[in-house]
């Protein structure tokens, strides 16, 4: 027995974006290799492709994946909300292309070209040389303007068709999520007062708007997945927002700790910061009560396991990880050091990384049309090993933060002998070493989860029959 | 901003941990008694781990060298989060008994 396949342009252009999510994945998991293979190595490509550049494109990959993927998902899910096909679905498709065709240059010219002279032409042509947003200028508007396409296609649906609580939530989101970029789109010559703008995209982006598209995208995934009951599931979403955004924008507070702003800001950081995971807590709590109200019957086992690494990924990447390094008392010596990356390599695959792959899952299974699809022996070692890799990348890097806090920043005062002691430490270079062996179970894990995502629906349809 | 013994960062990243985790233990096991899947009787653990949670909180307020009228904010929040899952429980309740029972 079958569903209903879909019949919508809308749900196909999503199936575009997620192919693009996967590729791009892909991208940020090579260059990750690479950057934690030259930690390993420093000749390993010296001057040829440096760590700098592999860490840009693995930073810049993974954010623009994620992009595609939560689109992918929003053109998925609007139809089947709205009840009609998404407006302006042929000005969406051709956006597609566009930002594909700039994604494809930018990354060219990240890897051929790699750094200009600092010049005006660099900041148009190369890369604009801010961290995560590298972006040159004429993608930056490029992508400013797929983006309003986006907006405009969401808002024309919803306003012509039903309109539930998931895309109320959806829209008020897109706005601040568009709305925010612009303020990484300009520079001042004042180094703090263009970190401060630029924290606005990445902060409020990371931990704001983003987090809040997951809550948009957990509550359409239970519904679908567990037909769990919709108001309850919308009003659990106006809880989680308004607790989101509640502490999510004020938090930015513990980004402005060591830029050169007011000093009040550590109050405040601190205080939001600590409120932070209290969302988070409610995202997992809201999971486990819809599982025990529905006897964990669910009808897409891959999209389910994911959903689960979400809810515990996301508490424990962004709430733990974080929590543990977010007070200033604490942060002054972990800030930037290995224990930023251990936290933020599990806050993006928990918090983000999951759900979206499991979107990816909701939607083969409804665009085949499967009743019941069930995970297949690939899709738990895929889920598996993904999981066991960042875990494993997170506790090695942890481990090499707590070295670089104690010895560089604590005992040496954050010097440059202190510096060159810490990185030669023996839990330091372990943890690195770690980290490497984590990345390759990571990737194959990868490489087994692209094979599921091809191959799943027809197994499934096969067992149906 | 006083500057922290490295001798307590192992505490201070343990307890910080510790805040988080039992919190979760905290309003998972509440869950888990208000939707019926545990007996009420291990209301009583939930209330145990929130015990834990708010000691490894005060920890964390004095191994960060927080000042005194700090420490009593960071109780005052415990409390809050006592709280709060109370009040959760009765804005999905009342939905529940809305939309599930009409």
């Amino acid at each position: 027995m079958s569903i209903a396949t879909p019949k919508y342009l809308s749900q196909s252009l999503a199936m575009k974006y997620f192919f693009v999510a996967v590729v791009l994945f892909g991208a940020q998991l090579v260059m990750g290799l690479i950057a934690a293979y030259q930690f390993v190595n420093p000749e390993f490509l010296f001057n040829v492709f440096n760590f700098s550049t592999a860490r840009m494109v693995h930073i810049n990959a993974l954010v623009v994946w994620m992009l595609y993927a939560m689109i992918g998902s929003a053109y998925w899910m609007l139809p089947e909300e709205t009840g009609i096909e998404t407006v302006g679905i042929k000005l969406g498709t051709l956006g597609f292309y566009i930002l594909t065709l700039a994604v494809t240059i930018v990354v060219g010219v990240y890897i051929l070209v790699q750094v200009g002279p600092g010049t005006e032409a660099s900041i148009w042509l190369i890369n604009e040389g801010r961290e995560y947003l590298e972006a040159p200028r004429w993608a930056d508007i490029g992508i400013t303007v797929v983006v309003l396409i986006f907006v405009y296609n969401v808002f024309a649906t919803v306003m012509k068709g039903k309109r539930t609580g998931i895309t109320t939530v959806l829209m008020a989101d897109l706005i601040a999520l568009a709305g925010l970029y612009l303020a990484g789109m300009f520079y001042t010559s004042n180094i703090t007062m263009d970190q401060f703008w630029w924290w606005w995209v990445i902060h409020l982006w990371v931990e704001a708007t983003w987090e809040v598209f997951v809550g948009v995208l957990i509550a359409y995934g239970l519904i679908k997945v567990m037909h769990a009951n919709r108001q309850i599931v919308e009003m659990w979403l106006w809880i989680e927002v308004t607790m989101l955004f509640g502490s999510g924008i004020l938090g930015m507070g513990h980004h402005y700790f060591w830029i050169g702003t007011p000093e009040y800001w550590w109050e405040i950081g601190a205080l939001f910061s600590a409120l932070e995971p209290v969302p988070l807590v409610g995202m997992l709590v809201h999971v486990i009560y819809d599982m025990g109200k529905h006897n964990g019957k669910v009808n897409n086992g891959p999209a389910f396991s994911w959903f689960i690494v979400n809810a515990f990924g996301n508490f424990l990447g962004a709430g733990v990880w974080g929590f543990m390094h977010t007070l200033p008392q604490i942060n002054i010596y972990t800030h930037g050091s290995q224990f930023t990356a251990g936290h933020g390599h599990l806050a993006f695959y928990g918090a983000y990384a999951t759900i979206l792959i499991g979107m990816m899952y909701v939607a083969i299974q409804r665009r085949n049309g499967i009743e019941e699809m069930r995970s297949t022996a690939t899709s738990k070692w895929a889920v598996s090993l993904i999981t066991i890799g960042v875990l494993g990348m997170t506790v090695a890097l942890t481990l090499s933060g707590y070295v670089q806090a104690f010895v560089e920043r604590a005992e040496y005062g954050a010097t440059w002998d202190g510096y060159f002691i810490a990185q030669g430490a023996t839990w330091f270079t372990q943890g690195i070493d770690w980290r490497l062996a984590m990345g390759v179970v990571t990737f194959l894990g990868f490489l087994l989860l692209v094979k599921d995502l091809l191959t799943i629906a027809k197994r499934s349809k096969a067992l149906a029959n | 901003m006083e500057y922290l013994d490295p001798e307590s960062f192992l505490g201070i990243f343990a307890s910080a941990a510790a805040v988080i985790m039992f919190g979760a233990i905290y309003v998972g096991i509440f869950t888990l008694v208000k939707i019926e899947k545990v007996k009420p009787l291990y209301i009583a653990l939930a209330y145990l781990a929130w015990g834990v949670q708010t000691y490894s909180m005060v920890m964390l307020g004095i191994l960060v060298k927080s000042d005194p009228f700090t420490v009593k904010i960071l109780f005052a929040a415990m409390v809050g989060y006592l709280l709060i899952p109370h009040f959760i429980y009765f804005l999905v309740h009342r939905t529940h008994e809305r939309f599930e029972h009409i």
